[in-house]
Order: structure tokens, then sequence, then C-alpha cells
């Protein structure tokens, strides 16, 4: 569960995000919203990547400001486009985020097989291609113990049988091991796959539940 | 051929000087700011001698110099790779000798400093009769000129060639982590700002030691020596935050204390140093007591960790930065003066550790576009 409380974000002079008070109860959410709504700088903000004003609590008692390793240890995150130094292998990533997100090897070696990235992750990112950079950093979200995982965009780019891969893995961390999800996606879910505890989306500056 | 020039001087002269300008009234500062106003001929006037003098010193001042038209050729280079300088191949048309004497002279425009400088050095060396050394020098600047001249030329040519490259550096297939990709970025990525810096920075230290032969122990020499190495680092520090605003921007959500973050930058730094740290080592006992050479250690890593925090709080544009980093050195060279080194380590870890503290979590690279 996690509640945000008197959030403001602005950019500039510009007000982004006004929340005075919201709450994620555990479960998926699909996050929703028009471009330029807030909704990537929402999820940057719960994954503690942004300053704000106000306060994020996970789990009832950890405050991304008073707790912050501890709440970081415990949220995870995705970016739609995300952006590695091109030198590094994807093997070199994905142990370091082992190293700090205190992962397990051996669940993440799965995951890579079932996502089919251990078949290039010893190659520099320079060389991968978007899709293939796109899995890479969705295997990352995963590494650790995280209570929240924030998936922006996380079906962009990738292929159909990777879909299908990650609607399991979803499946199989909200079901199993009780993680919470908040998703951003353009595209429509397979509902037969994934099932939302609830759809919010960012309109207004504000989270309104549909 | 006036349209063309007036072209170039737009897209290439007038870019190079907007963006060196910091650094190049850096340089200025040393030469002519360190001396009091009264001295500066004198001070000038011995440096000339010196170079003229010395042909290994002669070899040293046209090194330096060769890098600067490096990186003035690298600079046309870079742009006209760039999407909105396509049209500049229409220059491909002229005659080839009309565009070699459009290029060489937008070397000459980019190289005018180092000319300017190199009159007084002909005057002087013509005064005293030394016209080897002269036509020497008068040679070799028409040869660097003509030679990046032809350079741009052919790079008009064949856009898509690389015409200078450092790909003899050796690359490395080690097991990378968090402090290695930033010195594998330096490898990879600034291969030539780092072939600069760490030219610059050795020459500045042996410079320094060779220069001060005294006849008693003195570390302050050593240290005022390292300092000017140290600064020669800052386009890397600045680089390196660029680096980590852009690639390594996910670390920030990392569940890592800000004491673990120190540490990542604290062997990022003795790594980047560790070929000044060689240097220094081979001067004991000579130059530098042994005792004294961990305090050497920890004020380079200091230095640039306290270069690379003051980039938490904001990352302006270079020349901005290139101020601050004017103050800190002006502020570091007199507290050494004043041998009050344990000032300078509790004033730097302090503020670095107040940077991590108040400006870490709290830096936005969507505020300084």
């Amino acid at each position: 569960m996690i509640e945000l409380t008197e959030i403001k974000k602005n950019y500039g002079s510009h007000l982004v995000l006004d929340i005075p008070r919201y709450k994620f109860e555990n479960g998926i959410y699909w996050l929703k919203g028009e471009n330029g709504s807030g909704k990537t700088t929402l999820m940057k903000l719960i994954a503690g990547l942004i300053p704000f004003e106000g306060e994020v609590i996970l789990n009832k008692n950890i405050s991304i400001l008073k707790n912050r390793i501890d709440y970081l240890r415990k949220v995870n995150y995705t970016e739609a486009e995300p952006l590695y130094p091109s030198f590094v292998t994807g093997d070199e990533l994905i142990q370091l985020f082992i190293w700090t997100k205190d992962g397990d090897f051996a669940d993440t070696k799965n995951l890579m097989q079932q996502l089919k990235v251990d078949t290039y992750s010893h190659q520099p990112i320079g060389t991968y291609s978007s899709g293939m950079n796109k899995k890479l950093s969705l295997i990352l979200a995963f590494i650790g113990k995280p209570d929240l995982i924030l998936l922006d965009e996380p079906l962009v780019t990738i292929d159909t049988a990777s879909v299908e891969t990650v609607y399991s893995i979803i499946h199989e961390f909200a079901y199993e091991k009780k993680v919470s999800f908040i998703i951003t996606s353009h595209h429509d879910f397979d509902y037969a796959k994934i099932s939302f505890t609830g759809t919010v989306t960012v309109q207004d500056k504000m989270i309104h539940a549909v | 051929m006036k349209q063309v020039s007036l072209i170039f001087n737009k897209v290439w002269v007038l870019p190079f000087y907007q963006r060196h300008f910091g650094v190049l009234l850096f340089v200025f500062f040393l030469m002519f700011g360190i001396v009091e106003g009264s001295q500066i001929i004198g001070y000038h006037l011995s440096l000339i001698n010196a170079t003229l003098e010395s042909p290994s010193l002669l070899l040293v001042v046209m090194l330096i110099w060769s890098l600067y038209a490096g990186k003035s050729v690298q600079f046309v280079f870079k742009k006209i790779s760039e999407p909105d300088q396509q049209f500049l191949f229409v220059s491909a048309c002229l005659k080839k000798s009309e565009l070699l004497l459009q290029t060489s002279f937008v070397l000459v425009k980019m190289y005018l400093p180092v000319l300017v400088y190199s009159v007084f050095i002909e005057g002087v060396a013509f005064s005293q009769g030394r016209i080897g050394e002269a036509l020497l020098i008068l040679f070799y600047h028409l040869l660097v000129c003509y030679a990046g001249g032809m350079f741009i030329k052919n790079a008009i040519f064949h856009p898509n060639k690389k015409w200078i490259s450092f790909n003899w550096f050796p690359s490395f297939k080690i097991k990378k982590s968090l402090p290695l990709f930033y010195i594998f970025h330096a490898l990879n990525n600034l291969r030539n700002p780092l072939i600069v810096t760490k030219t610059f920075s050795l020459l500045a230290m042996m410079a320094f030691f060779s220069g001060f032969q005294l006849d008693h122990y003195d570390f302050r020499v050593a240290m005022l020596g390292f300092m000017f190495a140290l600064v020669g680092h800052c386009v890397i520090v600045f680089e390196f935050r660029k680096f980590e605003i852009t690639y390594l921007n996910f670390t920030r959500a990392f569940p890592v204390s800000n004491f673990r973050r120190f540490i990542t930058l604290v062997i990022v730094y003795l790594l980047l140093l560790s070929p000044e740290f060689v240097v220094l080592v081979r001067t004991v006992p000579e130059h530098i007591v042994l005792i004294d050479f961990p305090v050497l250690i920890i004020f380079g890593v200091l230095f640039l960790l306290l270069l690379h925090s003051l980039l938490y709080r904001s990352i302006g544009d270079m020349e901005n930065y290139m101020i601050t980093v004017s103050i800190v050195a002006a502020a570091s060279f007199f507290l050494i003066l004043f041998s009050a080194y344990l000032i300078i380590f509790i004033a730097a870890t302090g503020f670095i550790m107040f940077s991590f503290a108040k400006w870490f979590h709290q830096f936005e690279a969507i505020e300084e576009e």
C-alpha cells in the first residue's frame, strides 16, 4: 500500500501535480492519462528519482523522506525509454542491481531465461535494439525484494512472445510474491492474462479513480 | 569566396569561441592574471627566453599548441557531422585549392590566441638574433595551419571518414563495477579530453618539480604542482557529472547511503588520478617525503570530489563552472601557501558531505534545460 500526501510537483513555475491525498491499496493498477498529464512524473516521484513537495509512505510506515534507503529497497521502477551506458554489458548492469537491491542471482537468471535476455546479456548495451534494451530494463525492475514495482510503458517495443512472458511474470509476482504494481500503458491489456485491481487517471494535476 | 568565409565563421569559428570562452578565459587568467601588472612584461620575457633557450621546453610548448590545434580541428569535425550542417558539403564544389585556402584560414582564426602570443615570441627571437628558433616556430605554425586546413577540407569531401581518432587506445574486457563505469566512460567517450588532461597534468607536475630546485624540503611545492594538475581535471569532472545525469540516473533510486555513494566516487577519483600518483611516487624522496604522500592522495581525491559535489547543486554551463573552479583553485592556492592542509581537508569534506545530504536527491536535470 502506498499513500501520497500533499504532493506538489513543479517544473520551474509550471505545476504538474497537485495531489492532496491518494492511497493505492495493494494490487495491480493501470495508470492512464494523456501525453503530458504527469504519469511519468508521478512514477518517477514515487520511485524517488525526482524531488517534490509532500510525503510518500509505503506500507503505512516507510517514508520516502525519513526512511529513504528502506523505501528504495522496496520500490522498483523501470523507465519507458531506459538509457544505460553503451559500453556496459547487460550482465554487468544486472550484477550491479543484484548487489545493490539485495537480489537473488538464481531468480534473476530465471527471469533472464524467460525473456531470453540471457542470449545477449554478455554483449555491450550499445549493440542492443530498443526491444532488447526494454527487456533488460524489465529484468532490472524485478530484481530484489520489492513490495511495489512501477512499470512505465512496459509493453512498448517488445515482441509479442515477450509481451506474453511479461504478463506471466507480473502475474507471478502479484499473486505469489504479493507485489503491487502501478503500470502505465497507452496500449490495451489482455484482460484474460492480467486483471487489474483498479484503473486510475492523472488528469488536472490530480489522480482520479476510474 | 567571401560568402564561404562568412559562413565558415558563423558555423565554426564563432561557436568555437563561444563554446571555449570559459577555458580560454581561464588560460588567459593563468598567463596574465597571476602576476602583478608591473611584472607582466618581465615575467613573459623570462618565459619566452626559457622557451627559446631550451629545446625540450620549446618541444613541450609546441606539443601544447598542437593539442590546441587538434582540439580546434576536432571541433570542426564534430560540427560537420551535425545534421544542421549537412548543407556545408556543397562547399566541396569549390576548387580544391580555394577550399583549402578557406579551411586553412578557418584554423588560423581558431588558432589566433596562439598566433598572437607567437608574434611576441618571434619578436623576441629576432631581436636576440635567434633566427633558427624564429624560423622553426614560423614553419611550425604554417605547417599546423596547412595540415589543419587539409584535415577540414578532407572532412568536407569525405564526411563519414574519421580523420583524427585515438582508436589505438586499448579496449579492456574486464567486469565493470559502478566506479569503473566512469573510468570506461572516460576511456570510451572522453578520449581526447582525457589525453589533453593527462598531458597537461603530467607536464604541470614535471614542470613544478624540475622548476623548483630548492635547497631545503618544502612540501608546498609538491602540493602546488599537484593542485595545477588537479585543476586540469575539471573538464573530466564536469563530463563525469553529465554522464551521471544522463546515463546513471537510475542509481539515484538505489537503496544505498550517501556514504556509500561518497565511497564510490572516492574510488572513481583514486582510479582517475592513479597516473599522477605513480609520477608522484617516483619523486620520493627527492621532492616528497614518504610520510607526506598520503596527504597528496587525500588532497587529490577531495579536490576533485569537491568540484564534483559542486555540480550536485546545479550543472549550468561550462563557463560558470570554470569560474567556480578558479575560485576553488585560488582558495586552495592560498591555503597551501599557508600550509593550512587541515583546514582544506575539513572544509572540503564538510562541503562534500553537505552537498550529498542537501542537493543529491534535490537535483533535477530538467531544471537546467
